[in-house]
């Protein structure tokens, strides 16, 4: 590695801006710094791993971004007993299979299904105790963020999850920090009482495409080219559908997931920002904050769109827009220089058993519809699973004081701070008993939990520029209690007093 | 600070427009790797946390705020706690945040033909304590801004800032006695 002069410049420029006194020995300095520069050491980045991993990355994107489809359809194409039509010609199917194999045929499959109403329901199948394995992340696609582990000086702490820390002011000095808090979860509810020792556990069911007529079509897929057989056991990780003609759509399911995606065909689809160049055109053509539909147009296009496509709407609540763009709208000081967003969501939180289902965040969670401001029309929607379950029951915690110490340092997915720092006490009331949505990821596969959970409604906060999480969550899988009982400690943040962190923090996801 | 066209495409991916997460990956998947790797020493588990970074970073990107600090403090955060988290699942009892703590105390996967460098590394850098390694690192080796390293250890940036320069006068000072030692002892021979 090399260090230009410009570089070294910079940096001794810093430290001057410290110890000016060190300018005098300036020549030592760019002698050290260069010594530790030669030190760095190799770390070569290997290409073809570049681009595997974006090509993975872009296949989650596809899944998560581009669904549409409503679940029931799928299942009636894997179970092959009705068929149906959806509007356009489907006219491309995309197979990934799992040896890393992508066959791909424009145009080879066209069908025309008859639409037929549709009628998926919620199905439960009990299996013995703790069926799944293990609950406690190993490599999670999000369960382990912001989560502490290890270590710990044995001093008081408080949490720094659930929504947010702060670290810059809006709009301010690039170079100040604001405050940085801990949080304190102080509770206000009446005393807790847990009964129950054990927690029934979901997992959400993929599709069987093996057993269903969709498995004979794949068969043909080799189309005289390619001995599919030849292959051993394949699975079918991916499929996707796309539709044909303006404001087309991509449908994306994964059999294995349980789910389906749908999402604008971007090639059938105005895109305003084609032709731009510079910065300027783009500066022209971006939306202004008038342009914003209200958010009763917005929620309009998303239900019309939800029917249109038979969706089943019976698993969810009633629609909100997520607006949470509009909070930092609200601060940021310049408004002509915020980006305001070219689609707003209407989320549809999934319900179960009457309760809303949250995500590790504590925010409702469930399909979202995404609806184009520019056109005025919907252009996907994420998120649409299957709500066929299984179920495994699973030792409860019972000890309620253990619920409330994880509460009052912000949950299982909270994080933790040294009494040291500054502390802002939130007041948390009553729970409720909801599930929460937890991915775990094991072998490369992806599965989904639905854990038992107390949800903590945050009814107190004294800043709300500083917070704003909505509910606090722990789970009452007693395992799961377990492994919070070693808290991390975050490193001071120093604001006021000399630094003594141990090392890079375990900052949450949450920034 | 970040360019403007860094921060649209993140606004973009906060709308909901996922496929621009391939330009921030782009933009951040070398530079994630080193920082990683320099904590790993070792390819394919700097690999692998670095898939893990950006999953997880695509996955949860709907919870960062712009308004609350950098995409890039965000990022390094993110990997920053998974190689934390890989630690402590390998050594449970170690100073996980600290890296060149770890020699001597297990079976440390290592690339081979790195190791007799980072013996060196280590004997260099076991000058500083471990909040100054990571400081001095994090400056000169991942070319962070000092904005960036504070938003990613949780201090302020001056408090960044004082440690670089502690470490640097430091060693400087340990520069001069050596010489002057050697001097001395070359007089008393």
């Amino acid at each position: 590695m090399k260090i230009n002069e410009q570089q070294m410049q910079i940096i001794l420029e810093d430290l001057y801006s410290v110890e000016p006194g060190l300018r005098k020995h300036e020549e030592e300095l760019k002698k050290i710094l260069f010594e530790i520069v030669q030190l760095r050491p190799e770390a070569n980045f290997d290409e073809n791993y570049r681009l595997q991993l974006r090509r993975q990355l872009m296949v989650r994107v596809s899944e998560m971004q581009r669904r549409r489809a409503s679940k029931p359809v799928w299942e009636n194409i894997f179970t092959g007993r009705t068929p149906w039509i959806m509007a356009g010609a489907l006219a491309a199917v995309i197979l990934i299979i799992s040896g890393g194999f992508l066959v791909q045929k424009k145009g080879l499959v066209s069908l025309n299904l008859k639409q037929e109403p549709l009628a998926q329901k919620f199905e439960k199948i009990s299996l013995g105790d703790n069926a799944f394995g293990s609950l406690v992340v190993g490599q999670s696609a999000q369960g382990t963020l912001g989560r502490g582990g290890g270590g710990g000086n044995g001093s008081e702490a408080y949490g720094l999850g659930g929504g947010g820390s702060a670290s810059v002011p809006v709009a301010g000095d690039a170079k100040m920090i604001a405050p940085f808090y801990g949080y304190k979860y102080v509770y206000k509810g009446d005393p807790l009482e847990l009964k129950d020792d054990s927690v029934e556990v979901l997992r959400r069911m993929g599709f069987d495409v093996a057993a269903s007529g969709l498995g004979k079509l794949l068969s043909t897929f080799g189309m005289g080219m390619v001995n599919l057989a030849s292959f051993g056991s394949l699975n079918v990780q991916t499929i996707n559908f796309v539709s044909e003609g303006s404001f087309g759509y991509m449908i994306s399911a994964n059999p294995q997931e349980g789910s389906v995606y749908i999402s604008q065909n971007y090639l059938t689809w105005p895109q305003p920002f084609a032709d731009c160049r510079d910065s300027a055109c783009y500066e022209q053509k971006r939306l202004r904050i008038s342009d914003v539909l209200p958010d009763e147009e917005v929620l309009k296009i998303a239900d019309e769109f939800v029917k249109a496509h038979g969706l089943n709407l019976s698993f969810y609540g009633p629609p909100e827009i997520m607006n949470e763009w509009r909070l930092n709208y609200e601060k940021t000081e310049d408004k002509s220089q915020f980006y305001i967003p070219e689609v707003v969501t209407a989320l549809y939180p999934l319900m179960l058993n009457g309760k809303y289902v949250y995500d590790e965040g504590g925010n409702k969670t469930g399909m979202s519809v995404s609806v184009n401001l520019r056109e005025k029309r919907a252009d996907g929607i994420g998120n649409i699973t299957s709500q066929k379950y299984e179920a495994s029951n699973y030792a409860a915690e019972t000890d309620v004081s253990r619920i409330l110490k994880l509460a009052e340092h912000g949950g299982y997915w909270g994080l933790y701070y040294p009494e040291s720092a500054n502390i802002m006490e939130i007041e948390i009331g009553a729970p409720t008993v909801g599930h929460v949505l937890m991915s775990r990821s094991k072998d490369g596969k992806n599965s989904f939990l639905l854990v038992p959970s107390l949800i903590f409604p945050v009814i107190g906060q004294p800043n709300p520029n500083y917070y704003t999480a909505q509910n606090i969550v722990v789970p009452l899988a007693k395992e799961l209690i377990e492994e919070r009982r070693d808290f991390w400690i975050m490193p001071s943040p120093a604001v006021d007093a000399p630094a003594a962190a141990e090392g890079i923090s375990t900052a949450e996801i949450k920034n | 600070m970040e360019k403007i066209e860094e921060k649209k495409i993140i606004e973009n991916c906060l709308a909901g427009n996922l496929e621009e997460f391939g330009k921030l990956y782009d933009l951040y998947a070398e530079r994630i790797y080193r920082f990683i790797y320099f904590k790993t020493h070792h390819r394919e588990t700097a690999q692998d946390l670095a898939s893990q970074t950006f999953f997880k970073a695509l996955e949860n990107i709907r919870n960062f705020d712009p308004a609350k600090g950098l995409f890039s403090s965000w990022l390094y955060r993110i990997a920053a706690n998974s190689v934390i988290d890989h630690w402590r699942k390998q050594k449970k009892n170690l100073n996980i945040d600290d890296i060149w703590d770890l020699r001597g105390k297990g079976s440390i996967a290592q690339d081979a033909e790195n190791k007799d460098h980072l013996e060196r590394v280590r004997q260099y850098l076991e000058k500083f304590s471990p909040e100054q390694r990571q400081v001095v690192i994090m400056r000169v080796w991942d070319e962070l801004s000092y904005r960036e390293i504070a938003e990613i250890l949780g201090k302020s940036e001056a408090s960044c800032k004082m440690m670089f320069s502690r470490a640097l006068s430091r060693l400087r000072k340990e520069e001069i006695l050596a010489i002057l030692i050697l001097l001395f002892s070359f007089k008393i021979i």
